[in-house]
């Protein structure tokens, strides 16, 4: 109530001070916009990944630096996907909304296929830009790895044109319990009739059943079911040619030996091989090897390699990241965005790659050199990925597969179908995949996909 | 009472004795009989048959020394740091204000309803870091999480139980604080002391949670029973077992005048 | 001389409050936090999230009707046990020494015993229930959860029961004589003193059992990880099976967290209800 009967001067000092701070405010901010107009502007570029923390202060630490260095007004932000299920999806929101910044996106390759194709099917109406006329800059001093040299020919024939680069790979391998097979002799197996005999020999020395598989389901399963049917010659995709029955046949003899909760392995998945669990851990991501030393493994135990070769050829699933460019305005900025890439390429930085993060990577120039105590994983990394890779295809409907591929995995192994029903339950699955392709993409993607044009990629 | 109530009470007696024997009957069955009448058939015996000593000698053995003698080193750590740690917070706490000390026993049980799991996952990746993974003394550490709330209420209870006169007097005749505790009141606390050290030894002895998650290469008995079982190797699993159960059985039957509620309140997890 | 004193207990106090300090409240805080942090180490609900579809849901109806379930029984069979044992005239300590063996029995012991005698096909009880013309039963089938839940809660039981039984027993001995026998002076027959006499008078011991057990009961891991694996998942197993892959660590926090703030609601309603009688 007092302050209503304020007199008139205290007032008329208020008013004063208010218009000094206005003034204040109003010239210090102005002249700072007026600073900040007259600088020459920097760029930011963006570079889009779904990296695990350690990784991704290697890029923050490393490669920025590194980049920022060379291009004084440049400013490169490294920014993780907010969730790693739907890498693509996001992607897609950002192109939807119309406001694409200079950007690099760094994705898997197993989601890349949702931003190929366009809203009418062709990859002409895709998310992201060809590279072939930035090939040459982007491949300079860079020699590929035979395998991805194949992918980006498959590319140009399928898609007429080079839309991703591989930039990192991963190449799962089989560890042992070293200790064991040396206990009773046994050599890593070598095909495929050598591990049934080598699972049984142990099974009946131990009593233990030897053979941890990824057996939880999701996409773990199917990726890894993806390269046991490649190997037998099949097309997985198609679920019932004559070498997905086989593989599938194989492993449903094999599945005798699967430790008794193969049903809960996924990916990372090692701790039953370091506790003695299971003796083959059969397929799993070689960054595991890092995570066993750093719990105090004695790796002397561990034994790795590329694993028994198939019936019909040798082909790594290859997991891992591509690199690719969201469709933009046209803008000088895109510069640094081939920039970025050419770096990520480049043989220095993925030598650090390969040493500092495990990861297998695509440069061929960059696997020299490598510290000895890494070397036993590099050997068999770099074996595994000689005897071949096979990608999966980018097709925007490979969740789908996944999930029908997981339902025939449980149907068939899980819960022990019959043996002679494996033929009709895995043609079960075929006939779902086309119906779904046909209501859901198109009847011409439908007959395309029953006559094997999608397929696992072989180099 | 009547003679139909007397006979409704013999009837109960036998339901809860045979509810609370029969898996024990089961374990002593399985252990000496041989496994062609139990294991290896799908409806067994209930009754031995053919008693043999080759289960517990042949099955066990291959994987029983290395647990074994991580399971005793690990539980006699335990005890020892138990005790360690409890004495002088008991001691301390029989010295203040009785409502205080009751406020920070219940704070240790408390604390010690905190779900195993969810502690043990981030203890193993500060444990990696820390080189304690798989250790003795990492995993010892961990397990005396359960006995200490036990620990220093027992003990607080038979230093508040001692008459303050008697350490008054040694400290009057010139005794250091630390040897008129060594020398007045170990003495009348050795039984708790014995019993809180045996206790602490049990429940390491049993603990499963922590071990698993904290010492999986070099596991003690409780998980390498639980390998075992996920290895497919029952008849070891229960070979191990018998192992594990004979000593604890034992302590439980001498400890019994221990095993009050109020002591074990959170000791006991699943 | 005073203020020495002081100190110097404060000092034999503070080794016990840093350890638990140091294992339990740090951890558990870094738990809860790293729940929420993604990758890139800012916040995010995509390890909740991550959970569902790897069956969070079953996970926690799994918890809740084991716990609840299991308490209930339990607090049904001590009841009768300790007041048979509380009646006895003879043997009482040999019976109370049989009853609480299982105590000491580890729970990894008690599920390896359990799984022979919930066994399927055969097994132990099938045995028993061949033995008395009965069909066999699949007591831990997956796909018919009930069944699975009865089969634990009794398993569970077993060792258990026991801690809860010697509380209940403590507080029968503290009822007056002079109830009962007044009570039978006036005719009341033996359900009726069980009902009118002993359940009020052991009210706050019924409280406190329930405490301690039910708590126990959420954090049971080695038992349905033994019986049933994963299938069905408790929060338990399910933070276990997830922390196993080296890929799906942060979302272990994330269940574990869940299970943590379960417990939590769990004493805060014991709590209540135990200080609203006092």
């Amino acid at each position: 109530m007092t302050h209503r009967q304020r007199s008139p001067r205290s007032l008329s000092t208020a008013a004063i001070a208010a218009i000094v701070v206005v003034v204040v405010v109003v010239v210090s901010v102005g002249g700072y916009y007026a600073y900040i107009s007259m600088r020459p502007k920097p760029v930011t570029v963006y570079l889009y990944v779904s990296l695990a923390p350690s990784e991704l202060s290697f890029y923050e630490n490393t490669l920025v630096p590194q980049f920022e260095k060379e291009h004084p007004h440049v400013i490169l932000k490294v920014v993780q996907f907010s969730s790693a299920s739907d890498e693509a999806e996001e992607v897609l929101t950002l192109e939807k909304s119309g406001s694409v910044p200079p950007l690099l996106v760094q994705i898997d390759n197993m989601v890349v296929g949702q931003l190929l194709y366009g809203p009418n099917g062709t990859v002409q109406s895709g998310y992201v830009i060809p590279l072939n006329p930035y090939l040459s800059q982007l491949l300079s001093n860079v020699t590929l790895v035979p395998s991805v040299q194949h992918v980006m020919n498959y590319e140009t024939t399928a898609f007429g044109g080079i839309y991703f680069i591989p930039v990192r790979l991963n190449v799962p391998l089989v560890f042992y319990n070293a200790t064991v097979f040396a206990k009773y002799g046994i050599s890593p197996p070598e095909t495929w009739g050598q591990l049934l005999n080598v699972a049984a020999l142990i099974y009946n020395k131990t009593g233990v059943a030897p053979i941890d598989f990824q057996g939880h389901g999701g996409a773990s399963t199917p990726t890894e079911l993806f390269q046991w049917m490649t190997q037998a010659g099949g097309n997985p995709l198609l679920f019932n040619d004559s070498g997905d029955v086989y593989a599938m046949e194989f492993l449903y003899n094999l599945s005798k030996y699967f430790s008794p909760r193969y049903t809960t392995g996924y990916w990372g998945s090692y701790k039953g091989l370091v506790s003695g669990v299971y003796y083959i851990l059969d397929y799993q991501w070689p960054y595991i090897y890092g995570v066993m030393e750093s719990e105090g493994v004695n790796m002397s135990h561990i034994g790795v390699y590329p694993g028994p070769k198939g019936p019909v050829n040798a082909a790594h699933l290859a997991g891992g990241d591509v690199l690719v460019i969201p469709k933009n305005e046209p803008s000088a900025d895109l510069k640094y965005v081939l920039d970025v890439a050419q770096l990520l390429l480049s043989t220095p930085v993925q030598h650090d790659m390969l040493v500092s993060l495990g990861w297998p990577v695509v440069n061929s120039e960059a696997y020299t050199n490598i510290p000895s105590n890494m070397s036993v994983l590099y050997d068999n990394i770099e074996e595994a990925i000689d005897e071949g890779l096979v990608f999966r295809p980018p097709v925007p409907w490979i969740t789908e597969w996944n999930s029908l591929m997981d339902r025939a995995w449980t149907q068939i192994i899980v819960d022990h179908a019959p043996y002679n029903e494996i033929p009709s339950i895995l043609s079960y699955y075929n006939q779902q995949m086309y119906d779904w392709l046909k209501t859901n993409v198109g009847p011409q993607v439908a007959e395309a996909y029953e006559k094997g044009y999608y397929g696992p990629l072989t180099g | 009472m009547r003679p139909w109530q007397k006979a409704l009470m013999y009837i109960l007696i036998v339901v809860i004795l045979a509810y609370f024997m029969f898996p024990l009957y089961v374990l002593f069955l399985y252990a000496f009989t041989n496994p062609h009448y139990t294991f290896f058939r799908s409806y067994p015996y209930l009754y031995p048959v053919r008693l043999t000593l080759k289960n517990l000698l042949e099955a066990a053995a291959p994987s029983l020394s290395g647990p074994a003698i991580k399971s005793l080193v690990v539980a006699t750590l335990v005890g020892l740091i138990t005790l360690a740690l409890a004495l002088p917070t008991a001691y301390g706490l029989s010295k203040i204000n009785p409502l205080i000390s009751y406020m920070v026993i219940v704070l240790l049980f408390i604390t010690n309803l905190m779900p195993s799991i969810v502690i043990a996952i981030p203890i193993a990746s500060t444990f990696v870091r820390l080189g304690l993974y798989n250790s003795d003394i990492g995993l010892a550490l961990a397990q005396t999480l359960i006995t200490l709330p036990m620990a220093a209420f027992i003990l607080l209870g038979t230093f508040q139980s001692i008459p303050p006169e008697l350490e008054w007097q040694a400290r009057i005749d010139g005794a250091s604080l630390l040897k008129a505790f060594y020398k007045v009141l170990m003495p009348l606390a050795a039984p708790s002391i014995a019993a809180v050290y045996m206790l602490s030894w049990l429940f390491s002895w049993d603990e499963f949670t922590f071990a698993v998650l904290l010492s999986p290469i070099s596991p003690t008995l409780p998980v390498e029973i639980y390998i075992s079982v996920d290895r497919g190797n029952l008849l070891a699993a229960l070979a191990l077992s018998f192992v594990l159960t004979i000593p604890a059985i034992v302590l439980v039957v001498l400890m019994q005048r221990y095993l009050r509620a109020e002591y074990l309140a959170g000791g006991l997890k699943g | 001389m005073r203020l020495q004193r002081v100190s110097l207990t404060t000092l034999l106090i503070i080794p016990a409050l840093a350890y638990v300090a140091a294992l339990v409240i740090y951890p558990a805080a870094y738990a809860v936090v790293h729940s929420f942090i993604g990758p890139n180490g800012r916040f995010t609900l995509a390890n909740y999230e991550a959970l569902v579809p790897l069956g969070l849901k079953l996970a926690i109806i799994t918890t809740l009707v084991v716990s609840f379930g299991a308490i209930f029984f339990q607090l049904l069979i001590a009841l009768a046990v300790a007041s048979v044992i509380a009646k006895l005239t003879r043997a009482r300590s040999t019976l109370m020494t049989l009853v609480i063996i299982p105590m000491g029995v580890a729970t990894v012991v008690s599920a390896v015993l359990f799984s022979f005698i919930f066994q399927y096909p055969g097994g132990i009880a099938n045995e028993i229930m061949r033995s008395i013309g009965l069909a066999p039963v699949y007591w831990l089938n997956p796909k018919h959860l009930p069944i699975v839940y009865m089969s634990l809660i009794i398993a569970d039981s077993w060792k258990t029961t026991p801690i809860m039984i010697l509380i209940l027993y403590a507080g029968m001995l503290r009822i007056p004589q002079e109830l009962y026998e007044s009570a039978a002076i006036d005719g009341a027959g033996p359900l009726r003193r069980f009902a009118r006499i002993t359940v009020p008078n052991l009210r706050s011991f019924i409280g406190i059992s329930l405490l301690i057990r039910g708590v126990s009961e959420f954090n049971i891991f080695a038992l349905p990880l033994i019986l049933v694996g994963y299938n069905p998942p408790f929060l338990t197993t399910l933070t276990y099976e997830l922390y196993s892959s080296a890929i799906t660590v942060n979302e272990s926090y994330a269940s574990a967290t869940i299970l943590l703030a379960l417990a939590a609601i769990l004493i805060a309603i014991v709590y209540r209800v135990q200080g609203g009688r006092r």
